[in-house]
């Protein structure tokens, strides 16, 4: 018999739509036979459901209005190739969570969540703009990021 | 006398084989499958990256074709031998031909897109192959006929067929990228209103100009690209297509509805070549295709004295290349027999 038996089953009993979006109800069920791990307050807090959102991208759903505005206002943007110098040269990102390139992703597949957060956290130092090879304009991407949240997301 | 050369395939490679063979005053006897020269050529629409039409080119290859070359059409090879120094070529019908010399030049065929079933190729009437869509713009130089509505959103899938364990094939078939591309260009053209979104695991814009279409592709056509191979794609109850996929560059699952699908299937070898290099005992690689003498410095000749291979029977090759590999064979055919 080991020391700690940990058994998890994580179970999906049932499926459902919610509006258009499909999220699963997940049931956590959890064995500890170690006598000295009995299961905290915690762990009985969380027993039972929850609910986990879709952490899907649905093109369809998606507000591509954001996207439109960027691409009109700085055309370079369309050139990514996504290979990341920006990120890897960034002053912001070596310190945090920014990463620009993945922002750039997320932003022309209509995805806008946390974007406000994030993009608070660059300097506009240029860097990035400075090791593109593509030639993306990406201190106006910025700036027009920050104008667009304003006209779209007030 | 003229030395006897028989080329077996009257494809691009065959067919410019044949021009060259003739024009340094030898006996060229072409055999074709078909009752029409031209293979795969004839099939195609516009031509990467000029996309220029692929009926000028076909004129330059004809032009080659001169009466004192013995054009043999709907050649179904029965048997290839090796008797002495000679070649023997015989055909269904009986007709039988000798040579000193004997070019392969057999050409690849088309990725069967069915195998991949999770894509739904002939099953939904909105999922077509890239061979299709050429065929189409031949003919009706519109592709939302197949739709049946004005295509909104057009999909391109890329790698069906290729670099993939499960249908056996583990090469890059090298040029449906910038097909892809080239395609995604010609929609857009046709249909300026369209979304058109290539889902890719890489793309390999390998020679001159291809990166050019690429960047002309974004900038100036809008056209989106997603890095992820396509999990599935189901029809929804009005005919449009989902697909699913994971866009790697963010790390999240991606879902989206398209009206047209399309695939970009990859070379496959011709399972007729494999009959006829097991009769002349020639090296297969690993991945189905005639393996050359040597990879770099004998491109063209084979293990066996007198055979020669040109074009994409040795694996996925542009015009370009196969035209470039249909004359060095050609020259290295003239050494062989002025020796």
């Amino acid at each position: 018999m080991p020391a700690l038996l940990r058994c998890r089953l994580r179970v999906i009993l049932v499926y459902k739509a919610i509006g258009n979006r499909i999220s699963f109800l997940t049931f956590d069920f959890r064995l500890r036979t170690n006598h000295q791990s009995l299961i905290t307050n915690h762990q009985l807090k969380t027993f039972g459901y929850t609910i986990n959102s879709d952490r899907q991208i649905d093109y369809d759903l998606n507000n591509k209005m954001f996207r439109d505005y960027l691409v009109q206002s700085e055309p370079t943007i369309l050139r990514c190739i996504a290979c990341g110098s920006c990120t890897a040269t960034c002053s912001a990102g070596h310190f945090t969570s920014f990463n620009i390139r993945r922002i750039h992703t997320l932003l022309v597949r209509g995805e806008t969540k946390g974007i406000r957060k994030e993009i608070e956290k660059c300097m506009l130092c240029g860097k990035c703009q400075l090791v593109c090879p593509r030639g993306v304009n990406l201190r106006n991407c910025i700036l027009e990021i920050h104008h667009s949240l304003e006209k779209f997301e007030k | 006398m003229r030395k006897k050369v028989i080329i077996i395939g009257g494809g691009v490679a065959g067919m410019e084989a044949a021009g060259q063979l003739s024009a340094q005053n030898m006996e060229v006897i072409l055999l074709e499958k078909q009752s029409i020269l031209g293979g795969h050529l004839l099939n195609w629409d516009r031509l990467f990256p000029t996309r220029r039409d692929s009926a000028e080119v076909l004129d330059y290859l004809k032009k080659g074709i001169g009466s004192d070359i013995n054009v043999q059409l709907d050649a179904e090879i029965t048997n290839v031998k090796k008797e002495g120094s000679e070649f023997r070529v015989i055909l269904k019908d009986g007709r039988t031909f000798n040579s000193e010399a004997l070019l392969l030049a057999n050409g690849f065929e088309l990725f069967d897109a069915r195998k991949k079933e999770e894509y739904g190729f002939g099953i939904y009437e909105n999922v077509i192959s890239s061979a299709e869509l050429e065929e189409f713009f031949r003919k009706n130089k519109h592709p939302d006929l197949f739709a049946g509505i004005r295509s909104k959103r057009v999909g391109i899938v890329h790698c069906v067929g290729s670099r993939d364990e499960k249908v056996g094939n583990l090469y890059c078939s090298r040029l449906c990228c910038v097909t892809g591309v080239k395609q995604a260009i010609e929609i857009k053209e046709l249909l300026p209103d369209a979304e058109i979104f290539s889902f890719y695991m890489d793309l390999r814009m390998f020679d001159r100009h291809f990166e050019e279409m690429y960047y002309e592709a974004q900038q100036k056509w809008g056209i989106h690209f997603i890095r992820g191979r396509l999990s599935e794609a189901s029809e929804n109850p009005d005919q449009t297509i989902l697909v699913k996929v994971e866009d790697t560059l963010t790390g999240l699952p991606l879902k989206m509805t398209v009206d047209l699908l399309i695939l970009l299937v990859g070379f496959i070898p011709r399972p007729e070549t494999r009959g006829i290099a097991s009769q002349l005992n020639l090296n297969i690689g690993s991945d189905g295709f005639l393996s050359p003498e040597d990879v770099h410095t004998g491109a063209n000749s084979s293990n066996v004295p007198g055979v020669f291979l040109c074009g994409t029977l040795k694996g996925p090759g542009s015009i370009e290349n196969t035209i470039a590999d249909a004359r060095a064979a050609a020259l290295q055919i003239a050494c062989y027999l002025s020796v």
